[in-house]
């Protein structure tokens, strides 16, 4: 297909090129969606607040915790070895590519927050309107096969042909919808029940979910364990505190020393919790290794 | 696993400063702040390592948490800011001394890092 | 590159022929070396637990683990170590390709061999403590020694190096640990015998405000001390200890200038800088290396 810009580029080719040079450099998934989808974003949020000319989303899904993260019984383990960089990585060579190459303007859209810690863009919406996956009770946008990854969201104003949404949701799985009609509740709610102390809460009929309830908060409270909600916790008593020898104990202790080696390595210690994920069942079998 | 066996705990624990006072030494003395007789060549008797935190609770019959919290409050607390500001100093003279005239320069009386 | 010898192969492991856990092993050594490893080297799991307790050992992060795959790479590069700006290896010292490489080779192991693999934890979680030791790591896949200077390992070849491995439940044939000392070098205990010092030791005395200090008979270490909280306050000068005794010291103000002044203060800045950066500065004291021998001659160019 052409640009329509005269510059003799069929996109079909230029898409098949883009997105299987991805493949092979470590993404899963590489879709391009629709950026028209996100228009119903809150303003300043929605690709075209941020690229005025962006005529596609490439989203790229990869860089999951591996098996042996999964399986280890010490969380540690997946609090400081992070590997979502690799696919931010990805996305801002995928971004150069396409200016340097083909001459058209690409971003990778920065996966960290703005002010009142919102994020530029909304990932998972950019990921559902691709079809690199589907909500999910949990939260996290899941990949009918290889369940939870990382994204990485590369807005351009070269015009590839959209991939649609998937036409079925992914969440609830089978085995989901089985142990809610069992017993009320699904491996996610169960692990984490927002009606005790956790973050997930929701209802499911005829294998659909047909309401779900989140705190957010509570959620970024153990996502951002020993982050920067964490230092900020520990200041805030400190600063309340009136005894000296006390907000020394605090100062120097274990927990805010732990949330300064946090920041300092964000790029592999910044997320901390993902028991709901652990729990669940979608792409569950690829961790299944000796 | 147990959770006392799950490793060194971080939960937001505030260790009591007296118990903190009353055990820091014997505390920092099991760690790996100063470490003694490390090197894997030395024979078995002689070579000494630190203690894990679990280790040394049940050393000195001290709550695991507590023992997490006196040994990390005294890694930060063993040198004042200062001696950080003398580090600055010690590295502009050491690297300066060995620019200038390289391994010799250590043996001409007191090392150059201590002018 | 270094090339570590192996131990014979039959005896050291239960599975499968040996033939063929050598060309697996081989494999993924390979793995690592083009994946920006300078060297790589293979610890059985066992091995650890002589020298560390539980809930620090490879099997603590993995059930079922059998290899520490150990990946090591050179640091600041060689003109930085030339530089008369020592700050310059303080801030571009860190590039992490040995990260970059156990990444690689855990990936490959659970993509092509159907085994779990995680990059071993080594950030410091409670404390200054890692959860497992990579220093040690090296030690028991034949890449170094522990040294008088800092108990640094010490590569032959390479001198220091930065380590990071991979854990894995796939049956590797593991390395040999090195049989000799690389620590104290010839110069070096002629140095100890003609002044009662090691260039480390003289360099950093303990007995005079720095770190080290340490004994040589016949040639060998027979005693030694590391003081590692002093060396924090060099190695790592501007980071995180530096803010938090920055912190207390503001909390304990009453005096909004005085916070101000404290808050607008260059060490302040450097502080939280280090803090932001702190992959590329986490070292920031090499002075022992400086003047330690061990693979000097490779940071020779022209």
């Amino acid at each position: 297909m052409d640009t329509g810009a005269g510059d003799g580029l069929d996109t079909e080719v230029v898409k098949s090129q883009l997105l299987g040079n991805a493949l092979k450099r470590g993404a899963l998934v590489a879709r391009v969606g629709d950026p028209g989808l996100l228009d119903g974003s809150q303003p300043g949020q929605r690709p075209v607040d941020l690229l005025p000319q962006v005529q596609s989303m490439v989203v790229l899904a990869g860089a999951a915790p591996r098996a042996g993260e999964w399986s280890s019984p010490r969380v540690e383990v997946m609090e400081t070895t992070g590997t979502a960089d690799r696919i931010s990585a990805l996305g801002n060579s995928l971004a150069r590519t396409i200016e340097e190459t083909y001459g058209y303007y690409a971003m990778n859209v920065p996966t960290t927050t703005d002010g009142d810690d919102r994020a530029f863009l909304d990932f998972r919406a950019a990921a559902v309107a691709s079809g690199a996956g589907t909500s999910s009770l949990a939260g996290p946008v899941l990949h009918p096969e290889h369940g939870f990854l990382y994204l990485a969201v590369v807005l351009t104003s070269l015009p590839l042909g959209h991939d649609g949404p998937l036409t079925s949701g992914v969440c609830p799985a089978p085995a989901c919808s089985e142990m809610w009609d069992a017993s009320g509740t699904t491996p996610c709610m169960d692990v984490c029940p927002i009606d005790r102390g956790g973050c997930i809460g929701g209802e499911l009929s005829q294998g659909v979910v047909i309401g779900r309830r989140f705190d957010q908060n509570r959620c970024r409270d153990r996502t951002y364990q020993y982050w920067v909600p964490g230092y900020q916790a520990v200041l805030e008593r400190v600063l309340d505190e009136p005894d000296a020898a006390r907000r020394k104990m605090m100062l120097y202790g274990s927990y805010f020393t732990r949330t300064l080696w946090s920041i300092t390595y964000s790029g592999v210690a910044q997320g901390q919790c993902f028991e709901c994920i652990r729990a669940c069942p979608v792409g569950g079998d690829r961790r299944d290794l000796q | 696993m147990t959770e006392v066996e799950r490793g060194e705990l971080n939960g937001f624990h505030v260790v009591d400063p007296a118990l903190y006072e009353a055990h820091r030494e014997q505390v920092v003395g099991l760690s790996n702040s100063f470490q003694v007789n490390r090197n894997e060549f030395l024979p078995e008797g002689q070579r000494r390592r630190g203690l894990s935190d679990v280790e040394i609770a049940e050393r000195l019959g001290l709550d695991v948490r507590d023992v997490t919290e006196i040994r990390v409050v005294a890694e930060n607390d063993q040198y004042p800011i200062e001696e950080y500001e003398a580090a600055a100093r010690f590295k502009d003279a050491a690297a300066a001394s060995y620019h200038e005239g390289g391994v010799r320069n250590l043996y001409k009386g007191l090392p150059p890092t201590r002018q | 590159m270094a090339e570590v010898p192996g131990p014979a192969a039959s005896g050291l492991v239960d599975d499968g022929d040996a033939d063929q856990l050598a060309a697996l092993t081989e494999e993924i050594r390979r793995v690592g070396l083009t994946s920006g490893a300078t060297v790589v080297g293979i610890a059985p799991t066992s091995a650890f637990n002589d020298y560390v307790p539980v809930g620090h050992r490879p099997e603590d992060f993995l059930p079922g683990a059998r290899s520490v795959v150990v990946a090591g790479t050179p640091g600041p590069s060689k003109a930085a170590w030339q530089s008369p700006n020592r700050r310059l290896m303080e801030i571009t010292g860190y590039d992490f390709r040995e990260n970059v490489a156990s990444l690689v080779m855990a990936e490959h192991i659970e993509v092509h061999h159907g085994y779990r693999a995680i990059q071993a934890p080594s950030l410091p979680t409670s404390g200054h403590l890692p959860p497992l030791s990579m220093m040690l790591a090296a030690v028991l896949a034949g890449l170094g020694t522990r040294s008088i200077a800092a108990n640094i390992v010490l590569n032959p070849e390479f001198g220091l190096l930065y380590y990071a491995a991979v854990i894995s439940t796939m049956p590797l044939l593991p390395d040999r640990q090195l049989d000799e000392n690389v620590c104290p070098a010839r110069s070096c205990i002629r140095l100890y015998e003609q002044e009662g010092r090691t260039p480390c030791m003289a360099v950093c005395p303990a007995t005079e405000g720095g770190c080290i200090d340490a004994t040589i008979q016949d040639g060998r270490i027979a005693s030694s001390f590391y003081d590692r909280e002093r060396c924090a306050t060099r190695a790592m000068n501007f980071g995180i200890r530096g803010h938090i005794k920055q912190v207390e010291m503001l909390a304990d103000m009453d005096d909004p200038e005085q916070r101000r002044g404290m808050l607008n203060s260059d060490d302040f800045r450097r502080n939280m800088a280090g803090i932001g950066r702190f992959k590329e500065s986490v070292a920031q004291c090499f002075e022992c290396m400086r003047v330690c021998p061990v693979g000097r001659y490779r940071r020779k160019l022209k």
